[in-house]
């Protein structure tokens, strides 16, 4: 089951290959585990990641995924964790390697307090707070959550077309291999670490146990409090069905009175254990039920299948995606109008960042983007330091960019900067955007440096401090 | 050398290459970040290049140990029955019914859970004072933000190490004298709870369906809100393009 959903939410196995991501409509809905939108193959977004830059979007947002955070909770709470988390899966895989294993215990039951100080400080306080400057931040992705550096930077990184994207590598990033790779060592040793001491969105789920549709349920008029299952239980439960339980179902085998059951009626039982009901032959009931189970379970399997096919088929034939390559350094740029942004919205007036005169900066940000925004101020700068020698372009990315006015108002309300918009992405699909024909990846934030007759001259898919981007233009004025 | 003697060995030079093969990956890539050459599709070639040997042999061997005979664990590693007093103390109380019971007797169970409150009590003030300094700083505005995320990190542990100290220092004072209570009323409880008897009232049953479909209207509410109202957008607008920072790459 856990492999099933973990290729059903990473459907698009054609990103990996191109090296890029998939960037269809799938994505304004979240799966209900950790399963990290930079994924190459992720077909929708995360719950997680979704939540953190819903605090420094419109108040909507945050209505929308914690609609979905809510029901995913109240309909299977941490059975999420158990069954249909793509990193769960990776964890489960590393405990199976024969060596010895850390036993759970008072050290491991105090550690796992420590996801809940995780999601209140890296998921609500932390981004909450930058968010109150303009400054999206989602913490938990950018220092800990080691899916997305495993299956997001890593396996993007992995792909050639993507060799120019180690230059950008730095301290961030090796903050969080080191921190993945132990993640995953203890995997081996411990099981399921992340979801046990880590994950915030398993302490999210884990509130809703109680109250979940599906999941364990302990009858306590039968129970005997003979121990056996919390025995068995690998996780830190205190009770079975608690928030730590992920609903695994290994306590429900060894319970001798049979207390522990699945929420969610008679479909997870077993035929002998069935009520007979009215009928009076025993045996007869039970080939009756038996017969039941195999028909339902072989029209579930058949069902899903269907689903995983189609899937498959639907996202891997997407012509939305990106193309291998834009323009390259050296290639003359193809004509991109422009409507130029300012804090009134657009007036008509169009720009082409090509055909300029001047030597120009193009750097393509989004007000959603927290080293777009950090950067845009040496932006700013070295627009107003060479006024008149060069022209710095700042386009905001086609989605969202309706913020952007606002934005501009707020803080650069007498910049040099020229703010665009690139509508053309509406009718083309982002295949067809400015962005792309520039030679974007998907990556933000992106700078292309033009000559005065549009030729590219250098690329950029790293922010920029002002030193660097001081030298940039030095290079590039003595280079033209 | 018998069949549990291999497995042994085998569980153990297989955590030893674990180990090893991550120590050089982080190794790795500290040497690069602190070379100055700079990350590059060479320099990371190069210094995996150096460390292959280890990271190769880990999953040769792991391979190797779904062999038949050396893919079971030994028996000796795997987990028992734990015995926690703790978890003890709650079953029982989940079957006693106090009511029944004589004065003195009572008097003492009510005693040991009283002792244990206050101990809980004075256990949530200390992680409370220091959650709230934490928010004090989190939220004076300018100083966090002013700081940087680094500089601000190293303000929060000095802020709540004193608080961490002193957490500690309780929980090693306090530990044992919990530990002693609840022993004290296992045994108080044990001794006058027969098997089976006094079985806890079940709440809830009506009460639960009513609050998942409470849950749930909320839920499709607040989807349907955001969904109409645009809130899907920002999802989507975060979700088909690569901030970079925001996966490590940084």
């Amino acid at each position: 089951m856990q492999l099933y959903f973990a290729l059903l939410f990473n459907a698009n196995l054609n990103g990996f290959s191109r090296g890029t991501i998939y960037h269809g409509s799938g994505k304004q809905f979240c799966v209900p585990g950790l399963n990290c939108y930079s994924c190459p193959g992720a077909v929708a977004a995360c719950p997680l990641g979704s939540l953190q830059g819903a605090f420094s979007a419109d108040r909507s947002t945050i209505f929308y995924v914690s609609g979905i955070i809510l029901m995913y909770g109240v309909l299977l709470g941490r059975m999420i964790c158990g069954w249909l988390c793509p990193f769960g899966l990776i964890q489960d895989l590393l405990y199976r390697i024969p060596t010895p294993k850390l036993k759970k215990g008072p050290l491991t039951r105090a550690l796992s307090m420590l996801k809940y100080i995780l999601l209140a400080v890296f998921v609500f306080l932390i981004p909450i707070a930058y968010a109150m400057k303009d400054i999206p931040l989602p913490a938990f992705c950018k220092y800990i959550c080691p899916a997305g550096t495993l299956e997001g930077g890593l396996t993007l990184l992995a792909n050639e077309v993507n060799a120019g994207w180690f230059s950008m590598l730095g301290p961030i990033f090796t903050w969080k291999f080191l921190l993945t790779v132990s993640i995953l060592t203890g995997c081996v040793f411990v099981f399921r670490v992340f979801c046990r001491f880590l994950c915030p969105l398993g302490a999210l789920y884990g509130l809703f146990n109680r109250v979940s549709c599906l999941g364990i349920r302990l009858d306590e008029s039968k129970c005997t409090a003979c121990g056996r299952c919390e025995g068995v239980c690998r996780v830190d439960i205190r009770q079975v069905g608690d928030r730590e339980c992920i609903s695994c179902g290994e306590c429900v085998n060894v319970c001798p009175t049979k207390a522990i059951s699945w929420k969610g009626g008679t479909i997870f039982q077993k035929a002998n254990e069935l009520a007979v009901g009215k009928t009076k032959n025993a045996a007869q009931a039970t080939i009756q039920q038996r017969r039941f189970r195999l028909v339902t379970r072989s029209v579930a399997a058949v069902l899903m299948l269907a689903v995983l096919a189609m899937s498959l088929l639907h996202f891997n034939g997407d012509a939305d995606a990106l193309p291998s390559q834009g323009c390259e350094i050296g290639d003359l740029s193809i004509s991109c109008p422009l409507e130029i942004l300012t804090a009134r919205g657009t007036d008509g007036r169009t720009i082409d960042p090509g055909r300029t005169g001047q030597l120009t900066i193009v750097n393509f940000w989004g007000t959603w983007c927290t080293p777009c925004v950090q950067e845009l101020p040496y932006f700013d700068q070295i627009a107003r330091e060479y006024r008149g020698t060069i022209a710095v372009v700042a386009i905001h990315t086609p989605l969202a960019g309706e913020t952007a006015p606002a934005y501009i108002g707020k803080y650069y309300p007498e910049s040099d900067i020229l703010f665009a918009l690139d509508r053309s992405a509406d009718e083309a699909g982002l295949a067809g955007s400015c962005y792309t024909a520039l030679g974007g990846r998907g990556t933000y934030p992106y700078t292309v440096i033009l000559d005065e007759n549009g030729v590219i001259l250098h690329t950029v898919v790293s922010a920029l401090d002002y030193e660097g981007l001081k030298d940039l233009v030095a290079t590039c004025l003595s280079e033209s | 050398m018998n069949k549990k003697q291999l497995q042994r060995l085998y569980s153990i030079a297989t955590s030893i290459s674990i180990l090893v093969a991550a120590l050089c990956l982080m190794g790795a890539c500290l040497y690069i970040l602190f070379s100055g050459h700079g990350f590059s599709r060479d320099t990371v070639a190069v210094a995996f290049h150096a460390v292959s040997l280890p990271v190769y042999i880990c999953p040769v061997l792991v391979v190797l140990g779904f062999l038949p005979g050396l893919s079971a664990p030994p028996k000796s590693l795997r987990r028992g029955i734990a015995r926690q007093d703790w978890l003890i103390l709650r079953r029982l109380q989940r079957k006693a019914d106090l009511s029944h019971w004589d004065d003195a007797r009572r008097s003492a169970v009510l005693k040991e859970r009283r002792t244990r409150s206050i101990l809980r009590g004075i256990s949530l003030v200390i992680p409370v004072i220091g959650c709230a300094a934490f928010g004090g700083y989190l939220f004076s505005g300018d100083r966090f933000l002013r700081e940087d995320l680094p500089g601000a990190a190293v303000g929060c542990v000095m802020l709540l190490a004193p608080f961490l100290m002193l957490y500690l220092t309780w929980i090693l004072f306090s530990g044992p004298i919990y530990a002693e209570s609840c022993r004290r009323e296992i045994d108080l409880l044990k001794s006058s709870v027969p098997p089976g008897a006094n079985q806890p009232r079940r709440t809830g049953d009506k009460t639960m369906p009513a609050l998942r479909l409470f849950l749930l209207v909320i839920a499709v509410s607040f989807i349907a809100f955001g969904f109409f109202t645009g809130g899907f957008r920002d999802v989507l607008t975060k979700a088909v393009n690569i901030c970079t920072e925001c996966i490590g790459l940084g």
